[in-house]
Protein backbone atom coordinates (compact mmCIF):
# COMPACT_ATOMS: atom_id res chain seq x y z
CA UNK A 1 0.00 0.00 0.00
CA UNK A 2 2.89 2.21 0.10
CA UNK A 3 2.47 2.30 -4.00
CA UNK A 4 -0.40 5.13 -2.85
CA UNK A 5 2.43 7.25 -1.41
CA UNK A 6 4.33 7.22 -5.10
CA UNK A 7 0.82 7.34 -7.37
CA UNK A 8 0.27 10.44 -4.65
CA UNK A 9 3.41 12.51 -4.65
CA UNK A 10 3.99 13.07 -7.98
CA UNK A 11 0.22 14.05 -8.09
CA UNK A 12 0.62 16.69 -5.87
CA UNK A 13 3.65 17.98 -7.20
CA UNK A 14 2.54 18.67 -10.94
CA UNK A 15 -0.23 20.46 -8.68
CA UNK A 16 1.87 22.97 -7.86
CA UNK A 17 3.05 24.43 -11.34
CA UNK A 18 0.27 26.54 -12.94
CA UNK A 19 -0.72 26.79 -16.05
CA UNK A 20 -2.85 29.25 -17.12
CA UNK A 21 -5.54 30.36 -19.74
CA UNK A 22 -3.69 29.68 -22.81
CA UNK A 23 -5.64 30.05 -25.63
CA UNK A 24 -3.34 28.00 -28.25
CA UNK A 25 -4.07 25.24 -30.36
CA UNK A 26 -5.19 21.55 -30.05
CA UNK A 27 -2.94 18.30 -30.30
CA UNK A 28 0.08 20.11 -28.43
CA UNK A 29 -2.78 19.60 -25.42
CA UNK A 30 -2.34 16.36 -23.86
CA UNK A 31 -5.85 16.60 -22.53
CA UNK A 32 -7.32 19.17 -25.04
CA UNK A 33 -8.66 22.28 -24.74
CA UNK A 34 -11.88 23.62 -23.94
CA UNK A 35 -14.62 25.91 -25.64
CA UNK A 36 -12.47 28.94 -25.15
CA UNK A 37 -8.76 26.79 -26.24
CA UNK A 38 -8.18 26.58 -22.48
CA UNK A 39 -5.83 23.78 -21.79
CA UNK A 40 -8.04 20.88 -19.93
CA UNK A 41 -4.91 19.06 -18.29
CA UNK A 42 -3.68 22.92 -17.06
CA UNK A 43 -7.08 23.65 -15.70
CA UNK A 44 -7.19 20.38 -14.10
CA UNK A 45 -3.72 21.16 -12.15
CA UNK A 46 -5.12 24.57 -11.12
CA UNK A 47 -8.09 23.04 -9.97
CA UNK A 48 -7.14 20.48 -8.02
CA UNK A 49 -5.35 23.23 -6.14
CA UNK A 50 -8.83 24.43 -5.11
CA UNK A 51 -9.67 21.05 -4.15
CA UNK A 52 -6.85 20.85 -1.83
CA UNK A 53 -7.32 23.97 0.06
CA UNK A 54 -10.93 23.25 0.36
CA UNK A 55 -10.46 19.85 1.63
CA UNK A 56 -7.13 20.79 4.24
CA UNK A 57 -9.43 23.76 5.59
CA UNK A 58 -12.58 21.42 6.15
CA UNK A 59 -10.89 18.37 7.67
CA UNK A 60 -8.82 21.11 9.79
CA UNK A 61 -12.19 22.60 11.16
CA UNK A 62 -13.87 18.39 11.18
CA UNK A 63 -10.88 17.34 12.93
CA UNK A 64 -9.99 20.12 15.53
CA UNK A 65 -13.85 20.87 16.43
CA UNK A 66 -14.44 16.96 16.27
CA UNK A 67 -11.50 16.05 18.33
CA UNK A 68 -11.80 18.14 20.96
CA UNK A 69 -15.53 17.58 21.52
CA UNK A 70 -15.09 13.70 20.97
CA UNK A 71 -12.50 13.94 23.99
CA UNK A 72 -13.98 15.93 25.95
CA UNK A 73 -17.22 13.66 25.81
CA UNK A 74 -15.11 10.78 26.68
CA UNK A 75 -13.46 12.37 29.74
CA UNK A 76 -16.00 14.17 30.86
CA UNK A 77 -18.33 11.38 30.77
CA UNK A 78 -21.87 11.65 32.45
CA UNK A 79 -23.98 14.90 31.00
CA UNK A 80 -21.67 16.14 29.34
CA UNK A 81 -21.17 13.27 27.42
CA UNK A 82 -24.73 13.03 26.15
CA UNK A 83 -25.09 16.82 25.18
CA UNK A 84 -22.12 16.69 23.15
CA UNK A 85 -22.96 13.35 21.44
CA UNK A 86 -26.64 14.25 21.39
CA UNK A 87 -25.72 17.30 19.02
CA UNK A 88 -23.63 15.38 16.98
CA UNK A 89 -26.23 12.60 16.61
CA UNK A 90 -28.42 15.72 15.08
CA UNK A 91 -25.44 17.14 13.04
CA UNK A 92 -25.60 13.97 11.17
CA UNK A 93 -28.84 15.01 9.75
CA UNK A 94 -27.03 17.85 8.12
CA UNK A 95 -25.46 16.51 4.67
CA UNK A 96 -22.64 18.42 3.82
CA UNK A 97 -24.28 19.50 0.33
CA UNK A 98 -27.80 20.82 2.53
CA UNK A 99 -25.40 22.55 5.43
CA UNK A 100 -24.05 24.61 2.12
CA UNK A 101 -27.49 25.08 0.67
CA UNK A 102 -28.20 26.62 4.38
CA UNK A 103 -25.13 28.55 4.43
CA UNK A 104 -24.85 30.06 0.80
CA UNK A 105 -28.17 31.44 1.24
CA UNK A 106 -26.83 33.39 4.09
CA UNK A 107 -23.65 34.43 3.04
CA UNK A 108 -23.83 33.95 -0.35
CA UNK A 109 -21.69 31.54 -2.36
CA UNK A 110 -18.13 31.00 -2.01
CA UNK A 111 -14.93 29.19 -1.52
CA UNK A 112 -15.86 30.10 2.58
CA UNK A 113 -19.43 28.45 3.12
CA UNK A 114 -18.25 25.76 1.21
CA UNK A 115 -15.65 24.82 3.78
CA UNK A 116 -17.47 25.32 6.35
CA UNK A 117 -20.23 23.45 4.98
CA UNK A 118 -17.97 20.37 4.38
CA UNK A 119 -16.18 20.99 7.87
CA UNK A 120 -19.24 21.02 10.20
CA UNK A 121 -20.71 18.14 8.23
CA UNK A 122 -17.47 16.05 8.48
CA UNK A 123 -17.65 16.79 12.72
CA UNK A 124 -19.56 14.57 14.18
CA UNK A 125 -17.26 11.41 12.53
CA UNK A 126 -14.45 12.66 14.19
CA UNK A 127 -16.59 13.56 17.33
CA UNK A 128 -17.59 9.73 17.57
CA UNK A 129 -14.26 8.18 16.68
CA UNK A 130 -12.38 10.40 19.55
CA UNK A 131 -14.83 9.37 22.04
CA UNK A 132 -14.56 5.89 21.46
CA UNK A 133 -11.57 6.00 21.15
CA UNK A 134 -10.79 7.64 24.87
CA UNK A 135 -13.58 5.60 25.74
CA UNK A 136 -11.57 2.45 25.15
CA UNK A 137 -8.29 3.87 26.35
CA UNK A 138 -8.94 5.74 29.20
CA UNK A 139 -9.26 2.58 31.63
CA UNK A 140 -5.62 1.53 30.78
CA UNK A 141 -2.80 0.89 32.64
CA UNK A 142 -0.44 3.31 31.66
CA UNK A 143 -3.23 6.06 32.12
CA UNK A 144 -4.37 5.18 35.57
CA UNK A 145 -0.34 5.54 36.24
CA UNK A 146 -0.39 8.81 35.01
CA UNK A 147 -3.47 10.10 37.68
CA UNK A 148 -1.42 7.42 40.23
CA UNK A 149 1.46 9.61 39.79
CA UNK A 150 -1.04 12.64 40.12
CA UNK A 151 -1.72 14.24 36.95
CA UNK A 152 -5.11 15.75 36.04
CA UNK A 153 -7.42 14.45 33.96
CA UNK A 154 -6.84 16.99 31.49
CA UNK A 155 -3.49 15.82 31.38
CA UNK A 156 -3.40 12.56 31.35
CA UNK A 157 -6.02 12.94 27.92
CA UNK A 158 -3.30 15.25 26.65
CA UNK A 159 -0.70 13.42 26.73
CA UNK A 160 -1.36 10.04 27.24
CA UNK A 161 -4.87 9.22 25.28
CA UNK A 162 -4.90 11.62 22.37
CA UNK A 163 -1.12 10.35 21.64
CA UNK A 164 -2.13 7.04 21.70
CA UNK A 165 -5.36 7.94 18.90
CA UNK A 166 -3.72 9.55 16.78
CA UNK A 167 -3.26 6.95 13.96
CA UNK A 168 -7.18 6.13 14.15
CA UNK A 169 -7.78 9.82 13.88
CA UNK A 170 -5.24 10.13 11.29
CA UNK A 171 -7.11 7.40 9.22
CA UNK A 172 -10.60 9.39 9.31
CA UNK A 173 -8.56 12.50 8.28
CA UNK A 174 -7.61 11.13 5.09
CA UNK A 175 -11.55 9.73 4.68
CA UNK A 176 -13.00 12.73 5.55
CA UNK A 177 -10.57 13.96 3.26
CA UNK A 178 -11.81 12.27 0.52
CA UNK A 179 -15.33 12.91 1.28
CA UNK A 180 -14.98 16.37 1.22
CA UNK A 181 -13.41 16.26 -2.35
CA UNK A 182 -16.37 14.75 -3.09
CA UNK A 183 -18.63 17.38 -1.62
CA UNK A 184 -16.60 19.87 -2.68
CA UNK A 185 -16.55 18.78 -6.10
CA UNK A 186 -20.63 18.25 -6.17
CA UNK A 187 -20.91 22.10 -4.76
CA UNK A 188 -18.99 23.55 -7.09
CA UNK A 189 -20.76 22.00 -9.91
CA UNK A 190 -23.66 23.15 -8.36
CA UNK A 191 -22.14 26.89 -8.52
CA UNK A 192 -22.36 26.99 -4.73
CA UNK A 193 -18.55 26.51 -4.05
CA UNK A 194 -15.72 28.53 -5.87
CA UNK A 195 -16.69 31.02 -8.35
CA UNK A 196 -15.50 31.58 -11.68
CA UNK A 197 -12.21 33.04 -12.37
CA UNK A 198 -11.11 30.19 -10.22
CA UNK A 199 -10.58 26.57 -11.69
CA UNK A 200 -12.33 24.04 -9.91
CA UNK A 201 -13.06 20.31 -11.08
CA UNK A 202 -17.05 20.50 -10.21
CA UNK A 203 -17.77 23.75 -12.22
CA UNK A 204 -15.22 21.89 -15.48
CA UNK A 205 -17.98 19.52 -15.28
CA UNK A 206 -20.73 21.45 -15.55
CA UNK A 207 -19.64 23.16 -18.18
CA UNK A 208 -18.45 20.60 -20.40
CA UNK A 209 -22.13 19.03 -20.19
CA UNK A 210 -22.90 21.82 -22.41
CA UNK A 211 -20.70 20.58 -24.78
CA UNK A 212 -21.23 17.15 -24.61
CA UNK A 213 -22.73 16.65 -27.42
CA UNK A 214 -19.49 18.21 -29.50
CA UNK A 215 -16.56 16.99 -26.90
CA UNK A 216 -17.16 14.15 -24.52
CA UNK A 217 -13.87 14.59 -23.66
CA UNK A 218 -14.04 17.52 -21.24
CA UNK A 219 -16.69 15.39 -19.57
CA UNK A 220 -14.45 12.89 -18.47
CA UNK A 221 -10.87 14.35 -17.30
CA UNK A 222 -11.98 16.48 -14.37
CA UNK A 223 -13.99 13.66 -13.03
CA UNK A 224 -11.19 11.10 -13.40
CA UNK A 225 -9.24 13.79 -12.01
CA UNK A 226 -11.62 13.60 -8.64
CA UNK A 227 -11.73 9.54 -8.92
CA UNK A 228 -8.08 9.09 -8.57
CA UNK A 229 -7.59 11.67 -5.60
CA UNK A 230 -10.26 10.37 -3.85
CA UNK A 231 -8.90 6.87 -4.89
CA UNK A 232 -5.64 8.12 -3.48
CA UNK A 233 -7.12 9.28 0.01
CA UNK A 234 -8.61 6.13 0.46
CA UNK A 235 -5.12 3.67 -0.15
CA UNK A 236 -3.36 6.39 1.38
CA UNK A 237 -5.75 6.12 4.49
CA UNK A 238 -5.80 2.22 4.29
CA UNK A 239 -1.94 2.25 4.10
CA UNK A 240 -1.70 3.93 7.04
CA UNK A 241 -3.59 1.91 9.23
CA UNK A 242 -1.92 -1.15 7.85
CA UNK A 243 1.82 0.35 8.93
CA UNK A 244 0.49 2.48 12.25
CA UNK A 245 -1.84 -0.49 13.91
CA UNK A 246 -2.43 -4.12 12.67
CA UNK A 247 -4.95 -4.81 15.27
CA UNK A 248 -7.19 -1.75 13.91
CA UNK A 249 -8.15 -3.42 11.33
CA UNK A 250 -11.76 -5.13 11.54
CA UNK A 251 -12.82 -2.54 14.44
CA UNK A 252 -13.69 1.15 14.35
CA UNK A 253 -17.26 2.42 13.76
CA UNK B 1 -40.64 -2.75 23.71
CA UNK B 2 -43.13 0.20 24.25
CA UNK B 3 -40.79 1.58 26.61
CA UNK B 4 -38.28 1.74 24.53
CA UNK B 5 -40.47 3.00 21.64
CA UNK B 6 -41.51 5.96 23.90
CA UNK B 7 -37.90 6.82 24.86
CA UNK B 8 -36.71 6.42 20.83
CA UNK B 9 -39.95 8.95 19.79
CA UNK B 10 -39.02 11.21 22.89
CA UNK B 11 -35.52 11.72 20.95
CA UNK B 12 -37.15 12.01 17.66
CA UNK B 13 -39.60 14.73 18.84
CA UNK B 14 -36.41 16.81 20.94
CA UNK B 15 -34.04 16.43 17.68
CA UNK B 16 -36.83 17.69 15.60
CA UNK B 17 -37.31 20.57 17.57
CA UNK B 18 -33.48 21.33 17.73
CA UNK B 19 -33.00 21.35 13.82
CA UNK B 20 -35.78 23.29 13.73
CA UNK B 21 -34.73 26.12 15.99
CA UNK B 22 -31.13 25.39 14.83
CA UNK B 23 -31.96 26.35 10.45
CA UNK B 24 -34.34 28.87 12.40
CA UNK B 25 -31.43 30.91 13.51
CA UNK B 26 -29.32 29.96 10.76
CA UNK B 27 -31.62 32.01 8.44
CA UNK B 28 -32.11 35.30 10.94
CA UNK B 29 -28.47 35.56 10.61
CA UNK B 30 -28.39 37.45 7.56
CA UNK B 31 -27.41 40.56 8.11
CA UNK B 32 -29.63 43.23 6.33
CA UNK B 33 -33.99 42.42 6.07
CA UNK B 34 -34.82 40.00 4.12
CA UNK B 35 -37.80 41.84 2.78
CA UNK B 36 -35.48 43.90 1.19
CA UNK B 37 -33.12 41.61 -0.01
CA UNK B 38 -36.06 39.97 -2.23
CA UNK B 39 -37.36 43.36 -3.48
CA UNK B 40 -34.33 44.81 -4.08
CA UNK B 41 -33.08 48.35 -2.55
CA UNK B 42 -34.83 50.60 -4.61
CA UNK B 43 -38.65 49.16 -2.86
CA UNK B 44 -41.04 51.78 -1.08
CA UNK B 45 -41.48 51.27 2.74
CA UNK B 46 -44.96 50.32 2.07
CA UNK B 47 -44.63 47.13 -0.22
CA UNK B 48 -41.43 46.08 2.65
CA UNK B 49 -44.25 46.32 4.60
CA UNK B 50 -46.92 43.82 3.54
CA UNK B 51 -43.96 41.78 2.58
CA UNK B 52 -42.45 41.38 5.77
CA UNK B 53 -45.35 40.85 7.28
CA UNK B 54 -46.13 37.97 4.79
CA UNK B 55 -43.02 36.37 5.36
CA UNK B 56 -44.09 36.76 8.96
CA UNK B 57 -40.77 38.64 9.92
CA UNK B 58 -43.08 40.91 12.69
CA UNK B 59 -42.59 40.30 16.23
CA UNK B 60 -40.31 39.36 18.41
CA UNK B 61 -37.96 36.65 17.17
CA UNK B 62 -39.62 33.69 19.10
CA UNK B 63 -42.94 34.82 18.35
CA UNK B 64 -41.76 34.09 14.15
CA UNK B 65 -40.79 30.84 15.71
CA UNK B 66 -43.48 29.68 17.02
CA UNK B 67 -45.50 31.08 13.72
CA UNK B 68 -43.35 29.18 11.36
CA UNK B 69 -43.78 25.68 13.60
CA UNK B 70 -47.19 26.15 13.47
CA UNK B 71 -47.13 26.43 9.88
CA UNK B 72 -44.97 23.24 9.60
CA UNK B 73 -47.31 21.40 11.51
CA UNK B 74 -50.47 22.73 10.36
CA UNK B 75 -48.95 22.30 6.82
CA UNK B 76 -50.00 26.03 6.18
CA UNK B 77 -46.18 27.32 5.06
CA UNK B 78 -47.09 30.80 3.12
CA UNK B 79 -46.67 31.12 -0.19
CA UNK B 80 -43.57 32.18 -2.24
CA UNK B 81 -42.75 35.03 -2.89
CA UNK B 82 -41.16 34.29 -6.23
CA UNK B 83 -43.67 31.24 -7.65
CA UNK B 84 -47.16 32.61 -5.66
CA UNK B 85 -48.09 29.27 -4.49
CA UNK B 86 -48.43 27.93 -1.15
CA UNK B 87 -45.23 26.87 -0.12
CA UNK B 88 -46.38 23.33 1.11
CA UNK B 89 -48.00 22.41 -2.27
CA UNK B 90 -44.57 23.06 -4.33
CA UNK B 91 -42.65 20.99 -1.74
CA UNK B 92 -45.44 17.84 -2.27
CA UNK B 93 -45.02 18.71 -6.47
CA UNK B 94 -41.25 18.44 -6.05
CA UNK B 95 -41.22 15.65 -3.84
CA UNK B 96 -43.09 13.62 -6.25
CA UNK B 97 -40.00 13.58 -8.06
CA UNK B 98 -37.34 13.51 -5.70
CA UNK B 99 -38.90 10.92 -3.33
CA UNK B 100 -39.61 8.10 -6.09
CA UNK B 101 -35.75 8.88 -7.16
CA UNK B 102 -34.75 8.09 -4.15
CA UNK B 103 -36.29 5.03 -3.57
CA UNK B 104 -35.51 4.08 -7.38
CA UNK B 105 -31.84 4.67 -6.35
CA UNK B 106 -31.93 2.75 -3.15
CA UNK B 107 -33.62 -0.79 -4.88
CA UNK B 108 -30.60 -0.17 -7.10
CA UNK B 109 -28.46 -0.23 -4.63
CA UNK B 110 -29.72 -2.98 -2.40
CA UNK B 111 -30.42 -5.65 -5.56
CA UNK B 112 -26.52 -4.83 -6.89
CA UNK B 113 -24.73 -4.45 -3.22
CA UNK B 114 -26.04 -7.38 -1.54
CA UNK B 115 -25.48 -9.92 -4.12
CA UNK B 116 -22.53 -8.74 -4.46
CA UNK B 117 -21.67 -8.49 -0.52
CA UNK B 118 -23.01 -12.15 -0.48
CA UNK B 119 -20.53 -12.90 -3.21
CA UNK B 120 -17.56 -11.50 -2.14
CA UNK B 121 -17.80 -13.17 1.16
CA UNK B 122 -18.48 -16.40 -0.41
CA UNK B 123 -15.41 -16.52 -2.32
CA UNK B 124 -13.23 -14.73 0.50
CA UNK B 125 -10.00 -14.13 -1.36
CA UNK B 126 -10.89 -15.73 -4.32
CA UNK B 127 -10.56 -14.03 -7.98
CA UNK B 128 -14.12 -12.74 -8.06
CA UNK B 129 -13.94 -10.84 -4.57
CA UNK B 130 -10.89 -9.14 -5.73
CA UNK B 131 -12.65 -7.95 -8.93
CA UNK B 132 -15.61 -7.25 -7.02
CA UNK B 133 -13.71 -4.98 -4.51
CA UNK B 134 -11.89 -3.45 -6.50
CA UNK B 135 -14.86 -2.35 -8.56
CA UNK B 136 -16.77 -1.41 -5.21
CA UNK B 137 -13.34 0.83 -4.57
CA UNK B 138 -13.54 2.79 -7.42
CA UNK B 139 -17.25 3.28 -7.01
CA UNK B 140 -16.64 4.87 -3.78
CA UNK B 141 -14.32 7.31 -5.41
CA UNK B 142 -16.50 8.21 -8.12
CA UNK B 143 -19.00 11.15 -7.34
CA UNK B 144 -22.30 10.47 -8.19
CA UNK B 145 -23.19 13.17 -10.42
CA UNK B 146 -19.99 12.67 -13.05
CA UNK B 147 -21.43 8.43 -12.92
CA UNK B 148 -24.66 10.30 -13.86
CA UNK B 149 -22.94 12.66 -16.75
CA UNK B 150 -21.04 9.02 -17.93
CA UNK B 151 -24.34 7.22 -18.17
CA UNK B 152 -25.72 10.59 -19.86
CA UNK B 153 -23.33 10.34 -21.89
CA UNK B 154 -23.42 7.25 -22.93
CA UNK B 155 -27.04 5.74 -22.77
CA UNK B 156 -28.68 9.38 -23.59
CA UNK B 157 -26.49 11.11 -25.89
CA UNK B 158 -24.49 8.40 -27.74
CA UNK B 159 -27.10 5.90 -27.68
CA UNK B 160 -30.08 7.89 -27.46
CA UNK B 161 -31.70 4.95 -25.45
CA UNK B 162 -33.08 6.84 -22.61
CA UNK B 163 -33.86 10.58 -22.35
CA UNK B 164 -30.60 12.58 -21.58
CA UNK B 165 -32.40 14.68 -18.94
CA UNK B 166 -35.55 16.70 -18.19
CA UNK B 167 -38.88 15.28 -16.27
CA UNK B 168 -41.96 13.84 -18.10
CA UNK B 169 -44.77 14.43 -15.66
CA UNK B 170 -46.19 11.05 -13.36
CA UNK B 171 -49.52 12.57 -14.54
CA UNK B 172 -48.87 12.30 -18.08
CA UNK B 173 -46.76 9.21 -18.45
CA UNK B 174 -45.93 6.72 -15.71
CA UNK B 175 -43.50 4.99 -17.90
CA UNK B 176 -42.17 8.19 -19.10
CA UNK B 177 -41.40 9.83 -15.38
CA UNK B 178 -39.71 6.04 -14.76
CA UNK B 179 -37.39 6.51 -17.74
CA UNK B 180 -36.61 9.90 -16.65
CA UNK B 181 -35.58 8.94 -13.45
CA UNK B 182 -33.96 5.65 -14.56
CA UNK B 183 -30.09 6.97 -15.01
CA UNK B 184 -30.10 9.10 -12.29
CA UNK B 185 -31.58 6.40 -10.51
CA UNK B 186 -28.73 4.03 -11.67
CA UNK B 187 -25.94 6.56 -10.97
CA UNK B 188 -26.98 7.26 -7.62
CA UNK B 189 -27.68 3.77 -6.85
CA UNK B 190 -24.17 2.50 -7.94
CA UNK B 191 -22.13 4.70 -5.65
CA UNK B 192 -24.74 3.50 -2.46
CA UNK B 193 -24.30 -0.16 -3.85
CA UNK B 194 -20.45 0.18 -3.78
CA UNK B 195 -20.59 0.68 0.04
CA UNK B 196 -23.29 -1.71 0.89
CA UNK B 197 -21.20 -4.31 -0.66
CA UNK B 198 -17.62 -3.48 0.92
CA UNK B 199 -19.27 -3.28 4.55
CA UNK B 200 -21.92 -5.73 3.44
CA UNK B 201 -18.73 -8.07 2.44
CA UNK B 202 -17.10 -6.92 6.12
CA UNK B 203 -20.41 -7.45 8.15
CA UNK B 204 -21.07 -11.16 6.84
CA UNK B 205 -17.43 -12.04 7.43
CA UNK B 206 -17.38 -10.70 10.96
CA UNK B 207 -20.14 -13.10 11.43
CA UNK B 208 -18.99 -15.84 9.42
CA UNK B 209 -16.29 -15.95 12.35
CA UNK B 210 -18.79 -16.97 14.91
CA UNK B 211 -18.80 -20.01 16.66
CA UNK B 212 -22.22 -20.53 15.67
CA UNK B 213 -21.32 -20.72 12.25
CA UNK B 214 -18.55 -23.62 13.13
CA UNK B 215 -21.29 -25.49 14.91
CA UNK B 216 -24.01 -24.70 11.44
CA UNK B 217 -20.67 -26.34 9.58
CA UNK B 218 -19.72 -29.14 12.31
CA UNK B 219 -23.31 -30.44 12.12
CA UNK B 220 -23.04 -30.88 8.16
CA UNK B 221 -24.89 -28.19 6.87
CA UNK B 222 -23.39 -27.50 3.41
CA UNK B 223 -21.86 -24.42 3.08
CA UNK B 224 -24.52 -21.70 1.39
CA UNK B 225 -27.22 -23.14 3.40
CA UNK B 226 -24.72 -21.85 6.79
CA UNK B 227 -24.25 -18.48 4.34
CA UNK B 228 -27.82 -17.91 3.88
CA UNK B 229 -29.91 -19.27 6.26
CA UNK B 230 -27.23 -18.55 9.18
CA UNK B 231 -24.91 -15.80 8.64
CA UNK B 232 -26.97 -13.76 6.12
CA UNK B 233 -29.81 -13.53 8.38
CA UNK B 234 -27.50 -11.88 11.50
CA UNK B 235 -25.61 -9.84 9.22
CA UNK B 236 -28.95 -8.24 8.32
CA UNK B 237 -28.71 -5.69 11.04
CA UNK B 238 -25.24 -3.97 10.03
CA UNK B 239 -26.16 -4.40 6.86
CA UNK B 240 -29.48 -2.67 8.01
CA UNK B 241 -27.68 0.31 10.03
CA UNK B 242 -25.60 0.73 6.64
CA UNK B 243 -28.38 0.98 4.30
CA UNK B 244 -30.21 3.47 6.67
CA UNK B 245 -27.03 5.78 6.92
CA UNK B 246 -26.76 5.55 2.97
CA UNK B 247 -30.01 6.87 2.66
CA UNK B 248 -28.93 10.58 4.16
CA UNK B 249 -26.16 10.18 1.48
CA UNK B 250 -28.22 9.21 -0.81
CA UNK B 251 -30.98 11.92 -0.45
CA UNK B 252 -27.75 14.82 -0.26
CA UNK B 253 -27.04 12.96 -3.82
CA UNK B 254 -30.01 13.59 -5.43
CA UNK B 255 -29.67 17.36 -4.96
CA UNK B 256 -27.25 17.00 -7.14
CA UNK B 257 -28.05 14.87 -9.40
CA UNK B 258 -31.34 16.52 -10.16
CA UNK B 259 -29.40 19.52 -11.79
CA UNK B 260 -27.15 17.20 -13.69
CA UNK B 261 -30.72 15.26 -15.27
CA UNK B 262 -32.60 19.15 -15.31
CA UNK B 263 -35.18 17.01 -12.86
CA UNK B 264 -37.94 18.93 -11.39
CA UNK B 265 -37.16 18.16 -7.82
CA UNK B 266 -36.97 19.09 -3.73
CA UNK B 267 -32.92 20.11 -4.37
CA UNK B 268 -33.18 21.53 -7.71
CA UNK B 269 -36.10 23.90 -5.68
CA UNK B 270 -33.96 24.58 -3.32
CA UNK B 271 -30.64 25.81 -5.08
CA UNK B 272 -33.17 27.74 -7.53
CA UNK B 273 -34.80 29.30 -4.63
CA UNK B 274 -31.49 30.22 -3.38
CA UNK B 275 -30.76 32.08 -6.87
CA UNK B 276 -33.91 33.80 -6.65
CA UNK B 277 -33.81 34.72 -3.07
CA UNK B 278 -36.70 32.76 -2.11
CA UNK B 279 -35.36 32.40 1.38
CA UNK B 280 -38.37 30.96 3.20
CA UNK B 281 -38.60 28.23 0.62
CA UNK B 282 -35.11 27.59 1.41
CA UNK B 283 -35.45 27.16 5.01
CA UNK B 284 -38.80 24.97 4.61
CA UNK B 285 -36.80 22.44 2.27
CA UNK B 286 -33.88 22.49 4.25
CA UNK B 287 -36.01 21.52 7.41
CA UNK B 288 -38.31 18.75 4.98
CA UNK B 289 -35.03 16.96 3.95
CA UNK B 290 -33.26 16.61 7.51
CA UNK B 291 -36.50 15.88 9.15
CA UNK B 292 -37.14 13.26 6.60
CA UNK B 293 -33.26 12.06 7.26
CA UNK B 294 -33.86 11.92 10.65
CA UNK B 295 -37.37 10.32 10.70
CA UNK B 296 -35.91 7.64 8.63
CA UNK B 297 -33.06 7.04 11.48
CA UNK B 298 -35.75 6.07 13.79
CA UNK B 299 -37.20 4.14 11.65
CA UNK B 300 -34.23 2.21 10.88
CA UNK B 301 -33.75 1.86 14.75
CA UNK B 302 -37.17 0.82 15.59
CA UNK B 303 -37.40 -1.24 12.94
CA UNK B 304 -34.14 -3.44 14.50
CA UNK B 305 -35.50 -3.34 17.96
CA UNK B 306 -38.63 -5.59 16.42
CA UNK B 307 -36.52 -7.77 14.48
CA UNK B 308 -33.65 -8.37 17.16
CA UNK B 309 -34.90 -8.23 21.35
CA UNK B 310 -31.17 -7.88 22.07
CA UNK B 311 -31.24 -3.96 21.11
CA UNK B 312 -34.31 -3.01 23.51
CA UNK B 313 -32.98 -3.66 26.26
CA UNK B 314 -29.80 -2.04 25.96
Amino acid sequence: MSLVSFFYTPHSITKIDIGGRFEPPNLVHLLGTDEYGRDTLSRIMVGSQTSLLVGIVAVGIAFVLGTLLGVLAGMAGAWVDEVVMRWMDILYAFPAVVLAILLVSVIGPGILSGMVAIGIASTPGFARLARSGVLSIREEEYVQAAYAIGRSRWTAAWRHIVPNMASTVVVQATIAFAGALLSEAGLSYLGLGVQPPIPSWGRMLKEAQTYMGIDAWLAIFPGVAIALFVLGLYLLGDGIRQITDPRLIGTGD
Amino acid sequence: MYRYLLRRLMTLALSLIVISILIFVVMRIIPGDPAQIILGTDADENSLAVLRDKLGLTGPIYVQYVRWVQGVLTGRLGESVRYREPISQLIVSRFAVTGPLAVMAMLFAVAAGIPAAVYSAYRKNKLGDYLLMMFSQVGLAVPAFWMGILLMLVFGVRLGWLPAGGFIPWSESFLGAVKSLLLPAVALGLICAASIARLGRSALLNVMAQDYIRTARSKGISERSVLYRHALRNALIPLGTVIGMQFASLLAGTIVIESVFYLPGLGRFAFMAIGMRDLPVVQDIVLFITALIVVTNFLVDVSYALLDPRIRLE
